[in-house]
């Protein structure tokens, strides 16, 4: 039994039409109401939702002080390999793309590593390209315990691997792991992944099942919205969230909204989401789940993080490259995706502390996981 | 000739009780006046299966705890 | 409709049999209650003293019955009398209670969880009487417990949901049906474990010890569906005071 099963049970169509029908009833009854489902999710994303914004926003912010207080968790993403044996029409790592492919080898992580201490971070995310043959396991027994070495907490966006795999890498330190469905459409899921073992969309599907059996602490999901009808993507997610909490009721959970970027590709978004409606989003999902990790990524505008920032979001990136040794030697034409916050770490911790929130740099100790 | 059945003497909860040696657990409730429903019986300490009970022949000091159904939350 | 393991039930209301002044006003009461699910307890025989026949009514009735292991004060009593009971009643449905606190009649919930997992492997449906625990109730869940069943408040006490907030938090995080048990002692108390989203309630001493028991058996019918009712419907619910500040979306408004 995994999540793959329940979503056979799920009609995109359906879901579609019926966020659309939501009315304004339905999103007072959602604000209303002390506990929210998933029918409450979709009336707060639907069109009837946008006028309540303000009130949406209001709400947020008040469950995310109640629970998490005047707290932002920083985390930096390290780019470790652009590798990869996968086409994605919208990532700049795409193997059609003809970029300088780099892997870095133990010195030059040592490098980086060295360059994000210095930037004051203590958690970090360690992403590769996905490539089995040259970035698997082989690299990652070396790399996750070098890094995990010098930081309090590891988490990886690498490609999807079998549950013994990620036991393994959790005794050599691993906390959590972030593996976005980019689209719960399978259809649509088909267009934009065309060769190598990301076609497969059950395996990806299957994958935090799998993390969650593992023990892995952490585990992200998310779509990349702009792929589908943004909509209906999002209330997949939610679905995916209340059913991994349902089963796997010890494992720790966050939500990131990657928002179609430009890239080395040029893909052209189906669905636009604006600025309003990513509110809307993050408002919804907090409405929805009082205690997820909601993570918002260098992807945005400065303007924006900063005033996203108090009404529902926990974790923060900051001063990422998204290349790899982009901290050590900054090359612009490795990039995954191009950021629209460049402010340094120090930059962003500032401007989060004149909102009113403490950054918290570390947030787990290696003795707790034993 | 005549055959004569000794008596052996059981404990049925904690009660003595007689009956002929050789005797089988259905007939013991029987002759107790027990509901063959709706009852369970132990035979030192063991649950025996209603399906055994014809086949469950007592002997001398065999404790027989028998239960049934009562009212209860 | 209600579905625990394999059977299915119209009525959401799980009645006892104890406390009341003959069988047959039992019997009476639980008819007039439409329950569908009943337990009982197995005890001793006294060869020279029997209790009243309380099966047979509830046989004729078509109800089902859910024996109880109730003088168990531990694991291994328990699994004793799930399988006493079993032989006797020609069911593998248990109610499984332990409670070595005579006083207060509170569930162990160490004994209870080892004998689930035993009981669970020898194939009885158990539905464990624990403590509302949520994590405790998400551990029996995982054992393989056909249901879970938190108590309201103490055992005769008719006090009510004292245990509301751990409710809640069992209704949300259950994979299993969730029939609240214990303490409830009037219809509305019924009635509000339902319009939180619980799947059953098990209500006895309420209805046996009331001054008319067949019109509190209705009484307790009728709160229980209408609790229901409510809950499918889509409770209102409360308003929600925001903080009040400055507008917190004000920067959408200016344009980049």
């Amino acid at each position: 039994m995994s999540y793959v099963d329940v979503w056979k049970l799920l009609e995109w169509d359906d879901i579609r039409l019926s966020i659309y029908s939501k009315t304004a009833t339905d999103v007072e009854r959602a604000l209303r109401k002390p506990k929210r489902d998933l029918e409450d999710f979709k009336a707060l994303i639907s069109p009837a939702a946008e006028p309540y914004l303000e009130q949406m926003a209001q709400q947020s912010a008040a469950l995310t002080r109640k629970r998490f207080g005047h707290t932002i968790s920083f985390y930096v993403p390290l780019y470790l390999s652009n590798l990869c044996a996968n086409a994605c029409t919208y990532c700049g790592f795409s193997m059609e793309n003809r970029i300088k492919r780099r892997t870095l080898n133990t010195q030059e992580i040592t490098r980086e590593c060295q360059a994000i201490k210095a930037m004051n971070f203590d958690s970090v995310l360690l992403v590769t390209g996905e490539h089995e043959r040259k970035v698997g396991m082989a690299y990652f027994r070396q790399a996750v315990p070098a890094v995990k070495d010098q930081f309090s907490y590891l988490a990886m966006e690498v490609q999807p691997l079998d549950q013994d795999e990620y036991a393994e890498l959790k005794t050599l330190g691993l906390d959590a792991v972030m593996v976005y469905q980019e689209t719960y459409s399978a259809s649509t899921y088909a267009e934009h992944h065309l060769r190598g073992n990301k076609m497969d969309f059950e395996y990806r599907l299957e994958t935090p099942d799998r993390l969650a059996k593992a023990g892995i602490d952490k585990i992200g999901i998310g779509a990349l919205i702009g792929l589908e009808e943004w909509r209906t993507d999002c209330f997949y997610v939610a679905s995916h969230l209340d059913y991994l909490e349902r089963t796997y009721w010890q494992t720790r959970y966050s939500i990131s909204f990657p928002r179609l970027r430009p890239c080395e590709g040029g893909l052209q978004p189906k669905s636009v989401m604006n600025d309003r409606q990513l509110v809307q989003l993050i408002c919804a999902y907090r409405l929805f789940n009082p205690e997820v990790e909601l993570s918002l990524s260098t992807r945005e505008s400065p303007q924006f993080r900063d005033n996203a920032l108090p009404l529902g979001i926990t974790s923060m990136s900051a001063g990422s490259k998204t290349q790899p040794g982009g901290y050590a030697d900054d090359e612009p034409e490795l990039e995954q995706f191009s950021i629209s916050d460049e402010r340094s770490a120090a930059a962003v911790a500032e401007a989060v502390k004149q909102h009113g929130f403490e950054v918290v740099w570390k947030d787990w100790h290696h003795a707790y996981s034993g | 000739m005549t055959v004569t059945t000794s008596v052996i003497q059981v404990q049925v909860n904690d009660k003595p009780v007689e009956c002929p040696e050789g005797q089988n657990l259905t007939a013991l409730l029987t002759t107790l006046d027990m509901p063959l429903q709706a009852t369970a019986v132990a035979l030192n300490d063991d649950i025996v299966a209603r399906s055994d009970w014809d086949s469950t022949r007592l002997n001398t000091g065999d404790r027989i705890a028998l239960f049934q159904a009562i009212a209860g939350g | 409709m209600l579905t625990i393991a394999d059977k299915t039930f119209s009525s959401r209301l799980f009645t006892g049999t104890g406390k009341y002044a003959n069988s047959q006003t039992m019997a009476e009461s639980i008819i007039a209650s439409e329950s569908e699910l009943v337990t009982m307890a197995l005890k001793r025989v006294d060869i020279d003293n029997r209790d009243d026949d309380i099966l047979a009514p509830l046989v004729a009735a078509g109800v089902n019955l859910l024996p109880n292991t109730s003088g168990a004060k531990n694991a291994k009593e328990a699994v004793f009398a799930a399988k006493l009971a079993r032989e006797a009643l020609g069911t593998n449905w248990l109610k499984l209670e332990i409670h070595p606190d005579p006083k207060y009649l509170m569930p162990d919930p160490i004994e209870t969880l080892v004998a689930a997992e035993e009981l669970v492997r020898e194939g009885f449906i158990v539905l464990p009487y624990c403590h509302a625990d949520p994590v405790l109730c998400k551990r029996l869940e995982e054992v393989g417990c056909a249901a879970v069943m938190p108590l309201g408040a103490p055992i005769g006490s008719n006090k009510g949901l004292a245990s509301r907030d751990f409710l809640e938090i069992i209704i949300d995080q259950a994979r299993v049906p969730v029939i609240v048990d214990a303490g409830i002692g009037a219809p509305s108390h019924a009635a509000e474990a339902m319009e939180m989203g619980a799947d059953a309630v098990l209500v006895n001493t309420a209805i046996a010890a009331a001054a008319d028991p067949l019109a509190m058996g209705k009484a307790f019918k009728l709160a229980a569906e209408s609790g229901r009712m409510a809950y499918e419907a889509g409770l209102a619910g409360t308003v929600n005071h925001a903080i009040a500040s400055s507008p917190l979306t004000a920067f959408l408004d200016q344009t980049v």
